[in-house]
């Protein structure tokens, strides 16, 4: 048997085993992202008129300080707008003084990052991951900058492929996959939560108000009373609005009175 | 009268491009050589087939589909270059050709479905950058 006559036969058994082979593996990736994503997953049906449920957002908040503790960054870069509010209320959290806690404005073509107070390792926070631009755009930014510092890209949420990997493949931590990038945290300017509609929550002390608002609803309404909870930090953070400098502040709140986080896993 | 886009959703609008370029876009000279000559000859279909499953292959996600597709890739490259020095095939090999053209082609848009479909990956993003983030 020549090998022209041997071709079409081992080409064909080639072939069905290939088919064989790629059925399996598309099955097994769907298998698995079922299996991974089945109970973190934020679908559809857990979010509250198209908005992230406060459930999800006080345990996404609950990990991705819990990571933030255990990175211990020098610097936060929050990326405006839900990024900087988040990054915030972590910079308060691990303590982290208020020149090292910077706000990065980052849309389309335009990027204004300061980064005067920066120091390794820097941490960069955004609320939702949807396509990982602005974090990719940030990261590769401060790295260009510093090219010797330690980056840590973290966010609430990240838009997941179906196999779990997040928008942005990079990103070093994510608190919970979302199904969909059109789902939208409450502090996105249509949420209208007992505020006017003219309300543009533009700054940060406006999205934790309104942050603090609704975690403090959430919680009288399942009669939490507990003082220690995050409704009840993040609502003395308000009474305080967070600006840039205010050093006595930001000493004044300890980690450890949130979430009991003395020892993070 | 303006086409709603929303027909078809972003899922399977990325997995038919997704399709047409990487798996029906090489396929050209096959339908041209048809389109021409009324025929197909053996050296095309050969050639066409070594060089369609290695990219089918390179564009898969798994490994081993990668490595049977490189197999038959190196056979029929092998094959062709026989068939080029005068070699003779047998009658039901143009035949059994088209038939794992086809099963490649099918294998290679069903994982492209899971990919775009359910994972929802962009193929080629076309649509307007409204949000950063």
């Amino acid at each position: 048997m020549t090998f022209l006559e041997f071709l079409p036969i081992s080409g064909i058994i080639l072939c069905i085993l290939a088919f064989i082979v790629s059925v399996w593996h598309s099955q097994s990736l769907l298998n698995s992202h079922i299996n991974n994503l089945q109970d973190l997953l934020i679908t559809k049906d857990k979010l509250v008129s198209g908005f992230i449920n406060p459930d999800d957002i006080e345990n996404a908040l609950k990990l991705l300080t819990n990571f933030t503790l255990q990175k211990q960054p020098n610097s936060i870069i929050g990326i405006n707008r839900g990024g900087a509010m988040i990054g915030g209320i972590l910079a308060l959290q691990t303590k982290i003084p208020s020149k090292n806690y910077i706000q990065c404005h980052v849309s389309g073509e335009k990027f204004d990052c300061p980064t005067e107070g920066l120091s390794s390792p820097v941490m960069i926070i955004d609320d939702i991951s949807r396509t990982g631009r602005s974090m990719r755009k940030t990261e590769m930014y401060i790295k260009s900058v510093f090219p010797s510092a330690e980056v840590i890209t973290a966010s609430l949420f990240s838009y997941v492929h179906s196999i779990g990997n997040p928008a942005y493949k990079e990103i070093s931590y994510y608190a919970l996959p979302l199904a969909n990038r059109d789902f939208e945290s409450f502090w996105n300017k249509n949420y209208d939560l007992e505020a006017s509609k003219e309300e543009k929550f533009t700054t940060i002390e406006q999205s934790v108000k309104t942050l603090a608002k609704l975690l403090d609803i959430h919680i009288k309404k399942n009669n939490d009373k507990d003082t220690s909870s995050l409704g009840a930090h993040i609502k003395a953070l308000t009474e305080k609005p967070i600006v840039k400098g205010n050093k006595k502040r930001s000493n004044k709140f300890s980690s450890s009175k949130v979430y009991n986080l003395r020892s993070p896993e | 009268m303006a086409i709603s886009t929303t027909i078809i959703s972003r899922g399977w609008q990325q997995c038919l491009v997704c399709i047409i370029l990487h798996s029906l876009f090489p396929l050209l000279p096959i339908g041209l050589e048809l389109l021409i000559t009324g025929d197909v000859s053996i050296r095309t279909l050969m050639i066409t087939t070594a060089i369609y499953v290695i990219i089918i292959g390179s564009l898969s996600r798994s490994i081993l589909f990668f490595i049977f597709t490189l197999l038959m890739s190196v056979l029929f490259s092998i094959g062709f270059g026989l068939v080029m020095e005068g070699g003779k095939v047998p009658d039901y090999t143009s035949t059994a050709t088209v038939f794992m053209l086809f099963v490649i082609f099918l294998a290679y848009s069903r994982e492209k479905y899971v990919l775009h479909v359910i994972e929802k990956a962009e193929c080629l993003n076309f649509k307007p950058k409204t949000s950063d983030n």
